[in-house]
């Protein structure tokens, strides 16, 4: 295929423009297709779909965890009775159903399984539950693959810590002494930088129950206001401002921003308090000012004795400028992003009162009955009436004193005077 | 240790890009932080040209892979479209 040839296909596959496993896909003959699905019988019978239609071909098709065996079985099965396996060039599991959305922190994209209901509701069912334990196990059991080390399990006794430890263990036990190619003998991408056998990790695993307030605690940090206030997903922010601020009619137009790691400002503030986050951008951008500054004087011709007395200084000054610029374009880029979030952050904190809600709950349980009850029937305490029910809830979880029935269905009123749906509360009060 | 699962997390990753070839173009490539990929070289073909390729994902694979790659990133190892 000739570069020519290369641009008209990029033309040509650019029109298509979803690739989501669900949307209707138009065919590319002779280009290889990857696959990346969860194994599920739906995404199979997918694939065998676009294969019999010829959509492209060859395929090479990933799944995100290990395919349980009648799944691939009823796949083979499939693949043989559409006679699609000359399409098929391989077949992977890839133990990546987890995502790492920060440097020291992962999570198992467990969106749709509502992870924390399902564990705690009464209602769930006991293959519904399986599944999500199962689903669990399967994402921990990635993440110690892709670490390439076996890591020491503890967990507290009881509940589904304890059933995910041990299904964990047993999975892992399991592969080790039944597997031909076991995942843990050949050396991983960065073998250098793995532990010897003899340090190896301790993986704890919590019940969030242990602690459920950071939850609902309004947090006073860039990175949790942001979390909070604006709408967050997998490092990507997007800020909807009004088109006309006077008539929301008009609707919003929608903004992203995406966090990289190498966010200098992001590195440096995403756990500092607002206050200081606003200070630092400011400084920042005097600094930035002052490096522009500093490159126009050396290089501009405001300073005429150096170009007279010395020609091969101001060329030298001349390249050092240039090899600064990228550097100072992309930083006043990412200034420009966090001013801009900084004052979408500014606009939701006065909106809904953030700043007092954070105050409160600094010291909400020495907060009264009686003024918790006030706080919650002020009409003037921001805009989302959920902050007071997040508030109850912490000073519920964390004051000493009694509530009687009387007092909770006080509480209870008001709330739903305010606003609030309450469905939360009596699993609150349990 | 959280080092070395971003690390391995995008390797992985840029593999099965790659249509699970490795790359052994340049070992001491350090991605970002995050594990953003620096510089992705796709892989060729004989004939030294880059293979362009269709990328089909559901909601995990998409989540998996968007928190470590961009869309910049993706047309840089030969996948071409973008949503």
């Amino acid at each position: 295929m000739s570069w020519e040839h290369g641009a008209k296909w990029t033309s040509a596959l650019l029109t298509e423009s979803k690739r989501h496993i669900s949307s209707p896909r138009h065919p590319i003959p002779d280009v290889p297709v990857i696959y990346l699905l969860e194994p599920t019988a739906q995404n199979l019978q997918s694939i065998t779909n676009d294969l019999q239609k010829g959509l492209y071909s060859p395929a090479y098709i990933n799944f995100t965890s290990s395919i349980p065996r009648p799944l691939l079985e009823d796949f083979a099965t499939q693949t043989a009775t559409a006679g699609t396996s000359e399409q098929i060039a391989r077949v992977y599991d890839q133990y990546l159903n987890f995502i790492v959305s920060e440097p020291d922190l992962f999570n198992l994209g467990m969106y749709k399984e509502h992870t924390y209901w399902a564990l705690n509701s009464g209602k769930t069912q006991d293959d519904e539950l399986d599944l999500v334990i199962d689903r669990i196990v399967s994402g921990l059991f990635s993440v110690i693959v892709t670490m390439g080390v076996i890591p020491i399990i503890r967990c507290p006794k009881d509940a589904a810590a304890e059933m995910i430890s041990a299904k964990l263990d047993r999975k892992l036990r399991d592969h080790i002494l039944n597997s031909k190619d076991n995942l843990f003998s050949g050396a991983r991408p960065t073998s250098s930088t793995v532990a010897t056998p003899t340090s190896r990790p301790v993986l704890i695993i919590l019940d969030r129950n242990v602690d459920l307030i950071p939850m609902l605690s309004h947090s006073w940090t860039y990175q949790s206001l942001v979390h909070d206030v604006l709408n967050m997903k997998l490092n990507r922010i997007t800020i909807e401002t009004p088109i006309d601020e006077n008539n929301p009619a008009k609707g919003v137009t929608k903004k992203t921003y995406d966090l990289t790691a190498n966010d200098f400002f992001w590195q440096k503030n995403a756990g500092v308090p607002f206050p200081q986050v606003a200070e630092d951008i400011d400084a920042e951008l005097t600094r930035y000012k002052e490096d522009v500054a500093a490159i126009t004087k050396k290089t501009g011709v405001t300073d005429l004795d150096d170009l007279q007395n010395d020609t091969s200084a101001s060329a030298q000054h001349l390249k050092a400028a240039i090899t600064l610029l990228p550097e100072l374009r992309e930083r006043k880029a990412t200034l420009d992003m966090h001013m801009n979030i900084l004052a979408a952050l500014l606009n939701g904190i006065k909106n809904r009162q953030l700043d007092n809600y954070f105050q409160l709950e600094e010291n909400v349980s020495k907060q009264t009955k009686a003024q918790m009850l006030d706080l919650i029937k002020d009409a003037d305490k921001g805009k989302e009436p959920i902050d007071k029910l997040r508030l109850f809830i912490i000073w519920y979880i964390s004051t000493e004193q009694e509530i009687s029935r009387a007092d909770w269905n006080q509480f209870e009123e008001a709330l739903q005077a305010a606003g609030v749906d309450s469905a939360s509360l009596s699993y609150v009060r349990q | 240790m959280v080092k070395v699962l971003t690390l391995s997390f995008a390797a992985s990753i840029k593999k099965l890009l790659n249509l699970n070839e490795t790359v052994n173009a340049n070992e001491n490539e350090e991605p970002h932080a995050n594990g953003t990929l620096a510089s992705s070289a796709p892989i060729l073909t004989a004939e030294g040209e880059p293979i362009w390729k269709v990328l089909v994902f559901d909601d995990l694979g998409r989540d998996v892979i968007s928190s470590v790659l961009r869309v910049s990133d993706l047309r840089s190892m030969g996948i071409t479209m973008h949503m």
